[in-house]
């Protein structure tokens, strides 16, 4: 049974950063939104404390960026290192698809996180909680799959289109069901703004 | 009108912080005016002044959800009243909880028995709470490595029947009228036998069945399958049987495209809970369920008991919907006038000719998987007897009747 929970991590762009951003990032020919290309900084980190140590730290940052290749575009996760805090390799240059859906105005409640130690529900980590194939979800995302700790899992990066600061909901999700038994809680909270 | 979920959840975390530190506090309701609101416009997020609680969580607007399902309308003092027995298979529950200590089942024959000896016969020894099918000891609390932990199921079994007017924590719509049953199907380590498999719920329906359970409660699904769990379903929740009892179901929301078991089964009497987030609308990644019993209730920021160090924290996830509903439907259930009712008469009268047919219903999912909406889950089955919610306005508001 996987020792790596889904992990809900909850990210806001500073926003000089963001606009920053939106002053550099030209509209992609691709209709994907150009505040899906924003710099995120992670402002608080779900993880369940036994679940493994490096998801991610509150502070550390990271952007999707593109490249064109052969005519067409491919979107990779750029993390950015920062003195103090290396993310974990298997993190770097993950590739991403992007899914259309509806677009996210705020984060909803269920994806929302609640700060506080006991929030962070160790037990999900062995409760399987697992998906195996491709989550659906009726936002538009960034989608990909990341190794952690030795386990695929789900990648899912849910901008908000908002006024003030952009923010994202990150969901990280089992892919071995293996016809585990799921207890059905959503996964670790945290919360932004 | 359907009630429409609004909560501020970073709010409610706050209030629920300092609220709970001050359990042992009386609160003064004096700064609300209470008026009686009918059950069909029920409008939930209000602080409730209900001066038959005083738990702190209920009394100081906390539980948003209760009102959202009308449970309080489940509560009543009524000596007639003949609590349901709920199985929770789930993860084990610390039934020390001061929220849960006076509503978990007890097997009286082996609570009045000796130590060490199968006073009931029933293949189980000194099974006075229930069973721990993982450790296969009667031992149902956390153990071990599930110790200081958070306790899923001690959250699911706080959201189904936690005391109410004990001056501390949360009430739940099952207060009154649930005992739960604690079968613990899942651990909290890493060892291979703390993985849930089909042979153990097999047995823990067994049991549950043996013992009297009438509603089995599942704030947790699975993807694979066997011929023995799926003939041990069919037999409580499908066949005509005098002890044939209701499942309640979760759909999860972790966007999985169908819905896995026990709520997949088509049987009849698989109640389903569709979680509910903001607006109304069926929460974001709701797995597709058959056409059914399929109910609606609260999903996001709830706040219930757990077996940690707080003694309470706040979750999200179709696990809530599932214990919310369970607690609703056993408060009804054992309600006067409910209570003789068997498993299909409850499952005929009350929710499919009542709860079912309810005007309230929730907003179309995202993914189109219910375009139509399901009926949210309310306790308004019992507002034919001239019940109402009571529901605390803020002061300069119109007191009366709300129709």
């Amino acid at each position: 049974m996987s020792r790596v929970v889904p992990v809900l991590l909850f990210s806001t762009a500073l926003s000089l950063m963001a606009s920053i951003q939106t002053k550099t990032q030209a509209q992609t020919s691709s209709g994907i939104p150009d505040y899906f290309f924003t710099t995120y900084t992670i402002n608080r980190d779900c993880t369940e404390a036994h679940a493994g140590n490096n998801h991610t730290v509150p502070g550390s940052q990271f952007r999707i960026t593109r490249f064109t290749m052969d005519g067409g575009q491919s979107y990779y996760l750029q993390v950015l290192d920062k003195p103090g805090f290396s993310w974990p390799s298997t993190w770097k240059n993950v590739r991403l698809q992007y899914r259309a859906g509806t677009r996210m105005q705020s984060i909803p409640a269920d994806f929302e996180c609640v700060p506080g130690a006991e929030a962070s529900q160790p037990f999900l980590a062995q409760s399987g909680f697992a998906v195996s194939g491709e989550p659906q979800y009726p936002y538009e995302r960034w989608y990909g799959t990341v190794q952690i700790h030795g386990q695929v899992h789900h990648l899912l990066i849910f901008p908000r289109n908002a006024t003030g600061p952009n923010s994202a909901a990150v969901l990280l999700i089992d892919t071995d069901a293996g016809g585990n038994l799921n207890l059905d809680n959503n996964g670790a909270i945290v919360v932004e703004n | 009108m359907a009630a429409t979920i609004a909560r501020a959840c970073l709010g409610l975390i706050a209030s629920a912080a300092c609220t709970l530190a001050a359990a042992d506090a009386t609160e003064d309701p004096g700064s609300y005016a209470c008026r009686e609101l009918a059950c069909s416009t029920l409008i939930p997020t209000r602080p409730v002044d209900d001066p038959s609680t005083n738990d702190c969580g209920y009394r100081n607007g906390n539980q948003w959800w209760l009102d959202y399902v009308a449970g309080s309308l489940a509560w009543d003092a009524n000596s007639s009243r003949q609590p349901i027995t709920v199985a929770l298979f789930d993860d084990g529950v610390r039934i020390t909880h001061p929220d849960l200590r006076n509503r978990i089942w007890t097997n009286v024959r082996e609570a009045q028995g000796r130590r060490g000896v199968d006073d009931d016969n029933n293949g189980y020894v000194d099974d006075v709470h229930g069973w721990d099918f993982v450790d296969d000891d009667p031992v149902v609390s956390p153990q071990g490595e599930c110790v200081k932990r958070a306790s899923h199921g001690t959250m699911m079994a706080s959201l189904i029947a936690a005391e109410r007017n004990n001056g501390v924590g949360i009430a739940a719509a099952g207060a009154d009228g649930a005992r739960v049953m604690v079968l613990r199907i899942a651990g909290c380590g890493g060892r291979s036998k703390d993985r849930p498999d089909p042979q153990r719920i097999v047995r823990a329906l067994e049991y549950a069945t043996r013992m009297g359970a009438k509603l089995m409660s599942f704030s947790a699904h699975w993807t694979a399958t066997t011929p023995e769990l799926d003939a041990a379903f069919a037999q409580i929740a499908d066949m005509p049987s005098p002890s044939a009892a209701i499942v309640i179901a979760s759909v999860p929301n972790k966007g999985e495209t169908q819905a896995g078991y026990p709520a997949a089964y088509p049987f009849s009497r698989i109640v389903r809970a569709v979680p509910i987030g903001d607006g109304d609308i069926i929460s974001p990644g709701t797995s597709a369920a058959p056409e059914g019993l399929n109910l609606g209730a609260p999903s996001a920021c709830v706040l219930g008991a757990s077996a940690g160090k707080s003694g309470y924290r706040i979750e999200q996830g179709s696990s809530n919907s599932t214990a919310i509903l369970t607690g609703l439907l056993a408060g009804i259930w054992s309600s006067p006038g409910y209570a003789r009712f068997s498993a299909d008469d409850f499952l005929a009268k009350v929710v499919r000719a009542r709860m079912l047919e309810t005007p309230r219903r929730s907003q179309p999912d995202l993914l189109g998987r219910y375009p139509g909406g399901v009926p949210l889950a309310d306790a308004c089955t019992l507002a034919a007897k001239e019940k109402t919610a009571r529901v605390c306005l803020e002061p300069g508001q119109p007191r009366g009747p709300s129709r």
